[in-house]
């Protein structure tokens, strides 16, 4: 058989019946005209598999919900500040233009998977096309020559070729639209980097305006307490008469009596600071997911190129911390 | 130790503040929020220390305040007007994104239809090679007419190779 393979594929098939005829059965005959639909389909495609986009459809999502986490944490820090429902307003205004890329990539990034999907969805598709052309053959008492096995070797054959008919345009679609889209992928991420770097400046700076303001609404506390520890410490014991010991202890009274706004004005304090350290993690989490997403997309155009795997870990891992953060900050 | 140590009494405090404030005046030229952000923080570290809490004093944590306050608004400003600057150039990239998902969606529909339709019309036309085959062979043996037919049936892969050929 291979030897009929070698020539159907030197000599285009001409001399094909002259060769074979003879010497083969028509369950071989079969045969061989599945190994020849086979060996053109494979040269002509060169492509047995597509790359599982999967990770990077996952990724482009956690992404989006990271982009627009961002945006909606430093607007409600914002709003936090005193007058600062107007700004919030204005960067919410301008971050629905970033949350609308983002779901049109998270849709471009669907639509990859679709094609896919529709590559692999073709190959099983295959099967019942086979089964449906062999009874329709049966069916219009075409009895071709020979066994019921040679029509089970015909039906072979046109499995293949529906498997690899469907991979090879999903293939080559696939790679036609991440080529196309290289370009604008590039320049949105170039955006949002800097959108990112813009707002993990505006959260700090709102988050100190509502620090500020809350240690103001305790400045008047928080003097009294220090004057009260200045005292304390100022205090020489050593040959203190009772009246300035009477004196000591009272102040040390009224220095405990303190005490419970001052756990409040730390907790309150601690409070601001974890919203400062989640959010800025959010921020620069989404930064770097960013960078890698764009690798992968290059990654993905090359596989495609090349026939070779996608590595998706470093994607997985990034969508993996992003859920994580989102969770963190929802608990706020 | 804190720099606020040893000041005392209005003339203090206010010599404190006004040095405070001509740091500010040159962090505020330049655009690092870092250096903003410590100046801010020991503006309101004078709000904190300085007393006593006259009227006097009052007023000079009250600019302290509006100092700290101006600096962060203007870092968040600066910042807000740089991302409203780029919006116009996201709603180009949108459509282009919603674009090519249309088109991906389309050719995704098309991979799951028309390769199984092209598949069935030339297995077809390869089913009907065969009949003619089976009809010759009850007719006459020969070797010959068996050998046409097969070249047939072998013109019809033929012709799918070349349609497998298009789709590629």
């Amino acid at each position: 058989m291979n030897k009929i393979i070698e020539i159907l594929i030197s000599q285009r098939s001409c001399n094909f019946q002259e060769q074979c005829i003879s010497n083969f059965n028509w369950s071989r005959k079969w045969r061989t005209m599945q190994a020849m639909l086979l060996m053109l389909v494979v040269t002509a495609t060169g492509c047995t598999s597509l790359p599982d986009v999967g990770p990077f459809a996952d990724a482009t999502h956690q992404l989006k919900a990271a982009v627009a986490q961002s945006g909606s944490t430093v607007s409600d820090e914002l709003r936090y500040t005193e007058g600062g429902k107007e700004t919030a307003e204005q960067l919410d205004q301008a971050w629905k233009a970033r949350n609308q890329a983002f779901e049109a990539i998270a849709a471009y990034s669907d639509s990859l998977e679709a094609i896919v999907s529709s590559g692999n969805q073709g190959a099983q598709a295959a099967g019942e096309l086979a089964d449906s052309i062999q009874e329709f053959a049966e069916a219009a008492g075409i009895a071709i020559p020979a066994s019921p096995a040679a029509i089970q070797v015909a039906s072979d054959s046109i499995k293949l070729l529906v498997k690899y008919i469907a991979i090879t345009r999903a293939a080559k679609s696939l790679e036609e639209a991440m080529v196309k889209t290289q370009p604008a992928v590039e320049q949105i991420v170039k955006l949002i980097v800097e959108d990112l770097e813009d707002i993990d400046g505006i959260f700090p700076a709102a988050n100190k305006l509502v620090e500020i303001n809350f240690k103001n609404s305790y400045a008047t506390r928080i003097s009294y307490r220090k004057a009260l520890e200045d005292f304390v410490q100022k205090a020489d014991v050593t040959d203190a008469n009772d009246a300035v010991l009477k004196r000591l202890a009272q102040v040390n009274e009224l220095l405990d009596s303190t005490n419970s706004w001052y756990s409040e004005y730390q907790q309150g304090l601690e409070t601001n600071q974890r919203r400062l350290r989640v959010g800025r993690t959010l921020i620069k989490t989404a930064q770097a997911s960013v960078q890698q997403w764009v690798t992968a997309h290059k990654q993905v155009v090359n596989a495609l190129k090349n026939r070779r795997p996608v590595s998706t870990e470093s994607l997985l891992e990034a969508a993996v911390e992003i859920r994580y953060l989102l969770k963190r900050i929802r608990e706020l | 130790m804190s720099e606020f140590n040893g000041i005392t009494g209005f003339e203090g405090w206010s010599a404190k503040l006004k040095s405070l404030l001509e740091e500010t005046k040159h962090i505020a030229r330049q655009d690092d929020l870092d250096e903003r952000l410590k100046m801010c923080d020991r503006l309101t570290d004078f709000i904190l220390e300085s007393r006593p809490d006259t009227p006097e004093i009052k007023e000079l944590d009250r600019i302290a305040n509006e100092t700290a306050t101006a600096l962060l608004k203007q870092s968040i400003e600066e910042r807000l007007m740089a991302i409203i600057a780029r919006t116009g150039e996201y709603k180009r990239l949108t459509k282009e994104f919603e674009t090519q998902a249309k088109e991906n969606q389309v050719n995704a529909e098309s991979i799951r239809l028309k390769s199984i339709i092209q598949t069935v019309d030339s297995a077809t036309v390869m089913i009907n090679s065969a009949k003619k085959l089976k009809d010759s062979l009850k007719k006459n043996a020969s070797d010959k007419k068996v050998a046409a037919l097969i070249d047939e049936t072998v013109v019809a892969i033929e012709n799918l190779r070349s349609r497998i050929g298009k789709l590629l």
